[in-house]
């Protein structure tokens, strides 16, 4: 199960994101995204009520990365547990996303 | 002696999740350390999932088997399908992890991340069947 709630810090949208990311929950991820993937967003994911992600989680996020910077928006992910972490860096992906250890520092790199 | 438990899985992603949380209660019921249960799950996810697009008739064949065994040194998990013969570890090109973001292409990362994450895989076609051995020490 993935939980997924939305808030806002000033021009920033924050959104918390809690449970597994994997196969049964990527899609729910990748809708609740939507929204804001093909706008210059500032979104800010914060990742401390993640257990873990599997690479169909992984999909999404660079997907969302993807999008993000075509549209001149911003995305950084705070909050990642040690696994979550071994699984970024396993996949390349500590290399080409802004990961910040938790929550306000991420919010400074948006700033 | 080791601890050993037997679990089918159908073949439905919904059935996949489902399988996380047995696994995960098997593992806390026999104090196996988060960081190698987190792992599992991830391992499991990318195999399950893979057998269950890609895989020929596996349900049809009575699921998918999921074997643990639980030793004293280290978690082992065999899953067992009928589907056609397919061998995860042979069968992928290596990973592209270089890439600038707007390059880097979507996918192809799974079985990477299975083979990093444990200490050994190893896969075995026998009797119609594939067997794949995912090892991880505690």
């Amino acid at each position: 199960m993935l939980e997924v709630n939305e808030s806002r810090e000033g021009e920033v949208v924050v959104v918390n994101l809690a449970g597994r990311l994997d196969t049964s929950t990527a899609t729910d991820f990748d809708f609740a995204m939507e929204p804001h993937a093909d706008k210059p967003a500032r979104i800010l994911l914060d990742l401390s009520g993640i257990q873990y992600v599997s690479s169909a989680g992984l999909r999404v996020f660079l997907m969302l990365a993807k999008k993000l910077q075509k549209a001149q928006g911003k995305l950084v992910l705070c909050g990642l547990n040690p696994t979550v972490r071994e699984v970024f860096d396993i996949a390349g992906f500590s290399k080409i996303l802004q990961i910040e250890p938790d929550r306000s520092a991420g919010l400074q790199r948006l700033a | 002696m080791g601890t050993q438990a037997r679990f089918k899985v159908a073949g439905s992603r919904a059935d996949i999740a489902a399988f996380a949380d047995t696994f995960e209660h098997f593992c806390t019921n026999h104090a196996v350390p988060q960081p190698v249960i987190r792992a599992f799950q991830i391992a499991l996810d990318e195999v399950l999932t893979n057998i269950v697009d890609y895989g020929e008739a596996p349900v049809a064949e009575g699921g998918i088997e999921v074997a643990l065994e639980l030793d004293p040194s280290a978690l082992h998990a065999e899953i067992i399908d009928g589907g056609k013969a397919f061998d995860p570890l042979s069968s992928a090109p290596p990973p592209d992890l270089d890439s600038a973001l707007e390059d880097r292409p979507i996918g192809g990362l799974g079985v990477h991340l299975v083979s990093t994450l444990m200490d050994e895989v190893t896969y075995q076609r026998s009797a119609g069947h594939n067997h794949l051995r995912l090892s991880k020490r505690l």
